[in-house]
């Protein structure tokens, strides 16, 4: 049967009325915002000395590594005679390496839940129950859970330092529904400056648990999913994961059970690991002097999209400005932002801009991956996004000319320093031959339109 | 920012904030994400809120909130999540009510960012084509190109591939 264009419009319409149902953001999301904000600036200020150190200690890590935190009271341990039914996690008992530490226990589940503050109901201490608590990669964290409504239960996290004492005990977010069986899980970034995480799940017995902690994109281009194993056995534990704040977006949580995949979600936030991703420094190479000429916004975007993309620094993935600046004869700026992936493969990051005002950037997108063997600033960039074309290449390139499918010259774009921005002569641009002063050919690349 | 800027800041906040998330759910398919989504696009217009509370603020945020989801899409994210815990429903659809969310939900998550934007601008948004252009800073002969281009590819991922009914519907 063929759908029609009046179904498919009022299909995507009744969206809307599933939307309407989501319940309103917080109610202090104005407050939170300027809290955000004011850490944001702090932070920028005190990154821009801290952005040397930074720096070099993206240059000695290497390729993403993740330690798996010992987790202490048989965290680790297999556990063949798990039942393997589901029980919900306030019938378990705590679980981590701090379990068994009962004074320790009655002080966690006291802690305040902030309600006071928030004008929420604190739930009664004596309906309350810890779920998890444990040091973890300098962190000592608590999960303290509380009866709900239906499939539900209150989780509220805390954590301190490693050997905190309750009272140094902090909420990482505000308390929340969560459902009752797990798997509940907590991405925190302890410190805002260093490219670190740490993951917190909680899940049923006999869950099997893995976080994706990045992507890979090999010498052929091809991306394959990096995934490590977090907890086994008793269903809690954790992991500590090198990668830049933005991968919190990235990060995934596969729960699998009796081998079949349960459910893979994404990880909770604490109110730190977002505010730390927007202090991510913008590190990326300008070998041609571009930088002035594109917006700073445009360059978060490109930075935010290779980090969260792939789990890697925009250091270790080589970003680079390759080209940027205003269309001539429009009002219009362009940009392109290229990467070198650990492997030598290497794609770029696209966008347009209205030039003069702090408007965000207009149309972005991905161009391919090439596979590895032609450095980044060598390879050959034809991108066209709407009426304009982005092109980069060898720094000898004087002038790339636009042909069509069957060889006809149809433009030519003046470069500088092998980049340009100009009007594409519309859909028939087919390729790019980027020429030196000699009139010789340096590089082509076909015409793409970004993913 | 001055008490009187973050007054007007305040009060634009909580009139407009459920729109904004209504919008961010449309573009993320997690509230998860288009809570941060929404706080991030805040974040942004709260820098200059000096500058842009002189007229509406609500279409520069909306457009901020946009181009950044459009940025942050999670390849293949959504085709990943194998199930939905009926469990974790609050206020449960019925199963067809569910099974034609995702169906939709995951057809639109096949187009590209740029194409699945302007279709839930233009629809489950309600917007012009116009407005739709604007909020996307590019021209309305764009907007009318993805429109035609995103209903043919959806129509195609919707014949292509009938959903799978969830476990317990």
């Amino acid at each position: 049967m063929t759908l029609s264009d009046a179904d498919l419009e009022a299909r995507l319409r009744r969206l809307q009325a599933r939307a309407d149902a989501v319940p309103p953001p917080p109610h202090d999301l104005a407050r939170a915002v300027r809290s955000r904000y004011a850490a944001e600036r702090s932070r920028r200020l005190r990154l821009a000395g801290a952005c040397l150190v930074a720096g070099l200690l993206f240059a000695v890590v290497p390729v993403l590594r993740s330690t798996v935190v010992d987790d202490g009271g048989g965290a680790a341990s297999p556990a063949p005679s798990e039942p393997t039914a589901r029980r919900a996690l306030l019938d378990l008992p705590p679980r981590g390496s701090l379990a068994q530490a009962d004074p320790w226990l009655a002080d966690v589940v006291a802690l305040d839940w902030g309600g006071t503050a928030t004008g929420m109901t604190d739930p009664p201490v004596e309906d309350r129950q810890v779920a998890y608590t444990g040091d973890v990669e300098g962190l000592r964290v608590a999960l303290v859970l509380a009866p709900a409504d239906g499939a539900t239960v209150l989780q509220a996290w805390f954590a301190g330092p490693a050997g905190a004492d309750a009272e140094e005990m902090r909420l990482l977010r505000q308390p929340s529904p969560a459902p009752r069986h797990g798997p509940l899980t907590m991405w925190d970034v302890p410190d805002p400056t260093a490219p670190r995480a740490v993951l917190v799940v909680v899940s049923s017995l006999g869950d099997q648990v893995e976080v994706r902690t990045g992507r890979t994109v090999t010498a052929d281009g091809a991306t394959r999913d990096r995934w490590e194993h977090v907890i086994t056995g008793n269903g809690a534990g954790a992991i500590a994961v090198d990668a830049p704040a933005t991968w919190q977006h990235g990060a995934q949580v596969r729960v699998t059970r009796d081998g079949a995949t349960r459910e893979v979600i994404r990880p909770q936030f604490s109110a730190r690991a977002v505010e730390a991703e927007a202090t991510l420094p913008l590190d990326l190479a300008d070998p041609r002097g571009l930088r002035d000429g594109v917006p700073e916004d445009s360059l978060e975007l490109a930075v935010h999209h290779f980090t969260s993309t792939y789990g890697q620094s925009a250091d270790q993935l080589g970003m680079t400005l390759l080209a940027g600046g205003p269309v001539g004869g429009t009002s219009t700026g362009a940009f392109l932002v290229g990467v070198t992936f650990p492997s030598g493969a290497t794609a770029g990051y696209v966008g347009t801009y209205a030039v003069g005002s702090e408007s965000p950037a207009g149309y972005v997108g991905t161009t391919r991956i090439a596979p590895a063997g032609t450095p980044l600033l060598d390879r050959g960039f034809a991108v066209r996004l709407e009426d304009v074309l982005v092109v980069s290449g060898p720094g000898t390139g004087v002038v790339a000319e636009v042909r069509a499918a069957d060889g006809r010259s149809l433009a030519v774009l003046p470069l500088v320093d092998g980049a340009g921005t100009g009007l594409s002569p519309g859909r028939e641009a087919d390729s790019v031959r980027i020429l030196d002063r000699s009139g010789l050919p340096v590089a082509s690349a076909p015409v793409e339109e970004p993913a | 920012m001055g008490a009187r800027d973050d007054a007007g800041f305040e009060a634009f906040v909580a009139a407009r904030s459920a729109d904004l998330m209504r919008t961010a759910v449309l573009l993320t398919r997690d509230r998860g994400h288009a809570e941060d989504l929404l706080q991030t696009a805040l974040v942004k217009a709260y820098r200059r809120w000096r500058s842009i509370e002189r007229e509406d603020p609500y279409p520069y945020v909306r457009r901020v909130l946009v181009t950044s989801a459009a940025s942050w899409r999670r390849l293949r994210m959504t085709q990943e999540i194998v199930a939905l815990p009926p469990h974790e429903t609050e206020a449960p659809d019925s199963c067809e009510g569910v099974a034609e969310r995702e169906r939709m939900s995951a057809a639109l998550a096949t187009l590209p960012p740029r194409m699945r934007t302007v279709l839930i601008l233009r629809y489950a948004e309600d917007l012009s084509e116009a407005v739709t252009a604007e909020t996307l800073g590019c021209s309305v002969h764009t907007v009318k190109s993805q429109t035609v281009r995103g209903l043919a590819r959806l129509r195609v991922a919707l014949t292509a591939a009938p959903v799978d009914v969830l476990e317990g519907c």
